[in-house]
């Protein structure tokens, strides 16, 4: 699309700008910088400020460059003594009232207002009152402190939570000198967002609570990284202090994050220093663990592995994982499997989802921004994909996009969209409707995101996405992985029937392909996958496990059958970051390197691969999981790799990425190929028990780390008013949930987003995992308390 | 919270002030009158309604409410006595006025008689009667050049229970002569 140009003049240098830009971008195209304090690119402007006000020829009065169009012909000046007047008397105002505690704020040093001050401002003030004192630390939420002197009312942070999020928490009250940001309503800021307020502010009213007072700009050491948190794939940078990783803040793709974080990306990364980490490896004797070296560990792990692969066949050998770990490290963990263990069994799926990516629809996260009609399948996109939902909530508030969400927990948008309630079994027949296809046909760009769960809800997708494509929409499907490389662990092999680069395992072709490339004889057949090898497991018919990154107490829908699964193998390897649920029921544990502590590449959920560079040294003797594989391998008497090269060309040969984007599955694993899980009983008395994912849960990282922790929910059950109503359970009352022998205690919430007829509760708490019953389990509801005390 | 009596009592008022805005977020100024105007104040379930009928945060509602002062969140006399602080009065001696009217009505600025007949208040902004400071309001009615004397009489009217448009009447601030 060309655009129009037309030509300004500032301080005399000539520039052609697109028509119509505001002012304060078109200078920079002359290399002009014209202050402002409130103007941001990514937000609206406003003009409160007048930091920007500039002279402009033909106009009687200044005027502000943050709110100007340019015209054609424009002539302006940034630099004449009424504008260098009206700068300094800005910069008077606004520290007029301003604390200057600048050496103990710690934005000092990258604070615009300082920057400002020192290129703009007057020498000195010349109020001789006192200044307006405000309240200096107050706890906005669970991760924000906000210092209202500091606070020059530019409204970044009331916009970004009014235009970005679409929250409206933070608002500004009063007026005049009485002017301040505050919730107002009293509720604590706790959107999942809240923290790019940080960044945003161009004072340091707003900041970390993890940060706060731990280091100066100048001091800190910059490296950029990729979020590892989701398959959003974010882009970071990372700051360290003499090694320690001290703040976790945005760098800007625009494909990607659009510039910003979610909470959990950005606040969740003090685990990595944690007490928690293991740090040595672990082997169980008599029933505790102890610390030995990695010789040991190694030489024990190689020793038992190889008397089973001796005594039972590799087959009786399970491995799970990968969904965590780098492209490379993907690689090396089903080539260590197949080649070593010489067993078929791997499988990266740990939870619900089964696949990650889709080779007949693809599609970009930025297409999202395009799109007419946008559609989420069985996925509450901001709490697995937060940055994503973002781009969801902008589309849809625009009003371009139409929304619809499908799925038995509805998501909760400012703007209108269509909900389709539905039980897991009853998505399929919601997606075959008239309806559904009816509301999308015609749209010219149609995005569908999923959280991969159900083949049968992949196969009515693939119907429904092909209908759509033969009526004339451009259409693309978007899995969003429940781990943050699903996508990358699939395409590199650590599938039970499918080799690197989705190559199907009984394939005599495929086969040899692989087999020349590792000089070994690939196991004989297809592989179990995760379910299979846990229920051969709970029979015992399955002689040792390894468990890659894999916390499956927490994350497979089946607990009891992972206990079983666990406390019944003979052996069972655990290799991960912390002493998990699952970790300790290991014979063996291995400590594995956190995200900044090792290099390779990740594959974003739309199948964009970015690559790494080790940040900072492990922690105690934690190893790269890739030198664990390597160093694993070797005591079992293989070299799995003979150096980076040799690897990268192994795996561009069998699974190679074009254009910085691995491929995507092929349709027939969209279709489902593997047995369809039994349906969720669905009939009979009692609500529907419907666990759904919290972007602070988890048994993992968020769990294990003392400066995130606190923001973990809580176990509350949350009700349709209809059936709160019926039953008599108010808000915060106590409550019991029971079916088929198991039952858990929540504290009740009424919430008309829960679809009536269910009950939702969070997936992956430590003190009431959901997985603990039965899924699609109808559950009865006891109120033990009619509610918890009040709090006046 | 149930929902307050006004907004059952007024549900096609309510639908007629939304209707007449093309963005339903404009009817909040027109809400939060009628509000006041059936309870004299704004209580928090007010602030929740008008958020629940708007579709709006209460924290968006809270912030235009709270940059009005004639929004009031707490309960007030029948009678408001609005004391003009801005420069001209202040110069014309609005500070003795109101010091004695809190003398006179026992009360300090911001609190209510415990009758409940008047509340007394001063602004910050100046309320555009300069011609006649110093100024204050009976309700919105203007009464000005109020010395203490006059200050007195009106509170004597107020008692009686005169209507603030008639006090205004008889304390009103006189047409400038043309000169
Ligand atoms: S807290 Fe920061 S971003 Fe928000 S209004 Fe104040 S100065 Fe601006
Ligand atoms: S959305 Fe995902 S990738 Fe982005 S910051 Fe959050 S956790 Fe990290
Ligand atoms: S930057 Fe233009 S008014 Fe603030």
């Amino acid at each position: 699309m060309s655009q129009e140009m037309v030509t300004i003049t500032v301080n005399g240098r000539q520039a052609q700008v697109p028509k119509g830009m505001l002012l304060v971008e078109a200078a920079k195209y002359a290399g002009i910088d014209i202050p402002v304090f409130c103007y941001h690119p990514k937000l609206d402007p406003v003009g409160v400020c007048r930091m920007c006000l500039v002279e402009v020829e033909g106009q009687r009065k200044p005027v502000p460059a943050c709110t100007t169009p340019v015209a054609d012909g424009m002539v302006v000046r940034t630099d004449t003594p009424v504008v260098q007047r009206l700068q300094r008397g800005v910069i008077e105002f606004l520290l007029l009232n301003h604390p200057l505690d600048c050496p103990i704020c710690d934005k000092g040093g990258e604070c615009p207002l300082q920057d400002q001050t020192f290129r703009y401002g007057p020498p000195q003030g010349r109020s001789l009152d006192p200044k307006v004192r405000k309240p200096k630390a107050v706890d906005l939420g669970n991760f924000i402190v906000f210092d209202q002197e500091r606070c020059i009312l530019c409204r970044r942070c009331t916009r970004f939570d009014h235009e970005i999020t679409q929250e409206d928490h933070l608002v500004i009250t009063q007026r005049a000198h009485e002017n301040r940001v505050t919730t107002a309503d009293g509720a604590p800021f706790n959107s999942y967002f809240s923290g790019n307020t940080i960044e945003l502010c161009p004072v340091g009213a707003l900041t970390s609570d993890i940060y706060r007072f731990k280091a100066r700009p100048w001091d800190l050491a910059r490296v950029p990284f990729v979020c590892t948190g989701c398959p959003a794939g974010c882009n970071v940078y990372l700051d360290f202090r003499f090694g320690e990783l001290l703040r976790v803040i945005s760098r800007d793709n625009p494909e990607l994050d659009g510039g910003w974080l979610c909470d959990r990306g950005r606040f969740n990364y003090r685990y990595v220093h944690g007490e928690e980490r293991l740090r040595r490896p672990l082997v169980k004797k008599d029933g505790a663990f102890v610390e030995v070296s990695w010789e040991e560990a190694f030489a024990e792990i190689a020793r038992r592995l190889r008397q089973v692969r001796r005594d039972r066949g590799g087959a009786a050998i399970g491995a799970i994982g990968g969904g965590r770990l780098t492209n490379e490290e993907a690689y090396l963990f089903q080539k260590l499997v197949r080649a070593v263990f010489g067993s078929p069994n791997v499988d990266w799926r740990v939870g619900e989802q089964y696949i990650a990516s889709s080779r007949e629809f693809p599609g970009r996260i930025s297409d999202i921004s395009q799109a007419s009609g946008i559609l989420l399948v069985d996925l509450l996109p901001a709490e697995r994909i937060p940055v994503v939902d973002l781009r969801i909530r902008r589309a849809a508030g625009r009003g371009r996009a139409l929304l619809a969400a499908v799925g038995p927990a509805m998501p909760t948008y400012r703007p209108e969209f269509k909900a389709f309630p539905a039980r897991e079994e009853e998505i399929p027949r919601v997606l075959a409707s008239e309806e559904l296809f009816e509301l999308y046909r015609g749209r010219s760009r149609v995005v569908v995101l999923w959280s991969g769960r159900g083949r049968a809800v992949g196969a009515a997708l693939a119907a429904l996405l092909r209908r759509l494509k033969e009526a004339g929409s451009e259409v693309s499907l978007l899995i969003a992985g429940e781990q943050a490389n699903a996508w990358g662990a699939e395409a590199m092999g650590v599938h039970p029937e499918r080799l690197p680069g989705y190559a199907p395992v009984l394939h005599e072709g495929a086969r040899r392909l692989v087999e020349q490339a590792w000089q070994v004889a690939l196991p004989e057949g297809a592989g179990l996958d995760t379910a299979r090898m846990l229920q051969r497991a709970a029979a015992g018919r399955l002689e040792a496990l390894y468990l890659v990154s894999a916390n499956l107490m927490a994350t497979f829908p089946d607990r009891q059958l992972v206990e079983q699964a666990l406390s019944k193998v003979p052996f069972l390897v655990v290799q991960d970051l912390f002493l998990t649920e699952t970790a300790k029921h290991a014979d063996v544990v291995l400590p594995a390197a956190a995200f900044p502590e090792k290099s390779g590449r990740y594959t974003a959920m739309d199948g964009t691969v970015q690559a790494v560079e080790q940040a900072m040294e492990a922690e105690g003797d934690a190893l790269s999981d890739r030198e664990i594989f390597a160093r694993l391998a070797q005591a079992m008497g293989v070299r799995l790799y003979a150096s980076d090269q040799e690897l990268a060309w192994e795996m561009q040969h069998l699974a190679g990425a074009q254009d910085g984007r691995l491929a995507a599955a092929p349709a027939e694993m969209l279709a489902g190929e593997g047995e369809e899980e039994p349906a969720p009983a669905a009939e009979g008395e009692g609500l529907v028990l419907v666990p759904v994912e919290r972007l602070y849960a988890g048994g993992g990282t968020a769990y294990f780390d003392a400066e995130f922790r606190r923001a973990r929910p809580k176990a509350e059950a949350r009700f349709h008013p209809e059936d709160a109503a019926r039953l008599g359970i108010a808000a915060g009352a106590a409550v019991e949930l029971a079916a088929g022998g198991v039952s858990q205690r929540y504290e009740a919430a009424v919430d008309r987003s829960v679809v009536a007829g269910t009950v939702q509760v969070p997936k992956g708490l430590f003190e009431a995992p959901a997985n603990a019953f039965a899924k699609g389990a109808r559950v009865a509801v006891t109120v033990l308390k009619p509610v918890a005390e009040e709090v006046s | 919270m149930s929902a307050p009596a006004w907004v059952e009592k007024h549900k096609e008022k309510i639908e007629e002030i939304i209707a007449r805005y093309p963005k339903k977020r404009s009817a909040l100024m027109p809400l939060l009158h009628l509000a006041q105007e059936e309870r004299g104040w704004i209580a928090d379930e007010d602030i929740e309604a008008v958020a629940a009928i708007l579709g709006e945060t209460k924290s968006v509602v809270e912030s235009v409410c709270s940059f009005y002062s004639l929004f009031y969140r707490r309960p007030m006399g029948k009678y408001v006595i609005t004391v003009c602080g801005n420069i001209t009065c202040g110069l014309s001696g609005a500070q003795e006025l109101v010091d004695h009217l809190e003398r006179r009505l026992g009360i300090k600025v911001g609190e209510t008689t415990p009758d409940g007949l008047i509340t007394l208040l001063v602004t910050g902004e100046c309320i555009a009667a300069c011609d006649g400071a110093p100024a204050l309001q009976v309700n919105l009615e203007y009464c000005g050049n109020v010395t203490p004397e006059r200050a007195d009489e009106i509170i004597e009217l107020i008692k009686k229970g005169e209507d603030p448009a008639a006090i205004s009447d008889r304390f009103g601030i006189p047409p400038v002569k043309a000169v």
